[in-house]
């Protein structure tokens, strides 16, 4: 007997898909993606504020967006860096505490680095070649291997102390960016941003 | 073993899109309040007023994200056939919690504060009601007053952001 659901195959796939876990426990990738959203989300709701006459929700829409478009931008540009750093700083101080530590950092980043040179390297391979079979081969091939690679930083315990390490650091960063860079640069670009677009004019402050 | 270890070992083995989101929504109920409060132009009625409005919106935004996330988990078993467990299941948990973050920061936040701070501020909007008349002015004195722009000109609400003197705004959060 068939049985119905309610949700279609392809959404079921996707959900269920062990690289959609994969990107979403990259928090880097979960904060990047809920930003974007946000710029969309939040001036799309204000759009469908009822209350609010048309022209006051365009100007609140737009201001949202650029407001959420400047932390999205910032956090896409400054995050990658901050956390490159604050991720040293960890990986730094575990590995003074242990040799164990240091091992498994090393071991961490060394699987990492193999990550990128397989994918580099095949990469290389596939666009070499010219033969549509072969080329279907090579990727079938990069894939596996790389999911190989993926899953054992994910089931293999001396590789976790790397995988948080990464995490943590990305997690400060987005703190760092989203609750105190971010407020303070944006709030002093929105009114300049929404002047351009035209829909603010310089205050004039006139003595009664 | 150090607090930064374990936090380090325990993200290592299983990492959530809540962690992060929750970790920023702390630290922004904090930091925003905190940064309204310094700003030296703005007038201290008005600090006040968007302080306790910014830390009102993370502290609504809190309980929501984890809440939606749970939620949003307890839907696994729907995206499978057959009655699966163990790491099939985690793995669609962790999307789904993903997408309900997503969901409760684009949607169900915005809906919540717009509901819910007409009533939190109920008498501070006579404060704004009468800022929104004058463009541009924080005083509650009227020694210092900045030229009325019509409505025509230009729609004026309250301002939600740090360090910004203009009374404009967006969202009620």
């Amino acid at each position: 007997m068939i049985k119905f659901s309610p949700i279609p195959t392809p959404v079921k796939n996707f959900i269920s898909n062990p690289k959609t876990a994969e990107l979403a426990e990259n928090t880097f990738f979960a904060l990047s993606v809920q930003t974007g959203l946000k710029m969309i989300g939040r001036p799309a709701f204000i759009m469908t504020d009822k209350k609010a006459d048309k022209k006051t929700q365009k100007f609140a829409a737009i201001k949202e967006f650029s407001y959420q478009g400047i932390c999205f931008g910032l956090y896409l540009a400054i995050v990658p860096f901050v956390k490159k750093g604050i991720y040293n700083l960890i990986t730094k101080r575990l590995s003074a505490n242990s040799q164990e530590n240091k091992t498994n950092i090393n071991a961490y980043n060394e699987q990492k680095h193999s990550i990128e040179k397989l994918y580099t390297t095949m990469k290389k391979q596939i666009k070499q070649t010219n033969n549509k079979i072969q080329k279907a081969k090579l990727h079938e091939e990069l894939n596996s291997k790389l999911n190989a690679l993926k899953l054992e930083i994910k089931e293999n315990q001396k590789f976790h102390l790397g995988k948080g390490a990464t995490e943590l650091s990305a997690i400060i960063a987005s703190i760092l960016v989203l609750a105190l860079a971010a407020p303070q640069i944006g709030s002093f670009l929105i009114h300049p941003t929404m002047r351009v677009l035209g829909f603010e004019k310089k205050p004039k402050a006139i003595e009664n | 073993m150090g607090v930064i270890q374990r936090i380090c070992q325990h993200l290592g083995k299983e990492n959530n899109a809540l962690y992060a989101v929750v970790t920023v929504a702390i630290f922004k109920s904090i930091s925003r309040p905190i940064f309204t409060m310094m700003d030296k132009k703005a007038d201290t009625q008005r600090k006040k007023y968007t302080a306790l409005r910014e830390s009102a919106t993370e502290i609504i935004a809190i309980p929501t994200y984890i809440a939606v996330a749970k939620a949003s988990e307890k839907l696994a078993p729907l995206f499978h056939s057959k009655k699966v467990k163990g790491s099939h299941i985690e793995t669609t948990k962790t999307a789904l919690g993903f997408i309900g973050v997503c969901f409760a920061g684009s949607v169900i936040i915005p809906w919540l504060c717009n509901l819910v701070m007409p009533f939190l501020f109920k008498n501070k909007n006579n404060i704004s009601d009468t800022k929104r008349s004058e463009f541009g002015s924080l005083n509650t004195n009227n020694t210092l007053k900045s030229t009325p722009i019509s409505q025509t000109q230009q729609p004026q609400f309250v301002n939600i952001y740090p360090k910004t003197t203009n009374l404009t705004g967006g969202l009620k959060i």
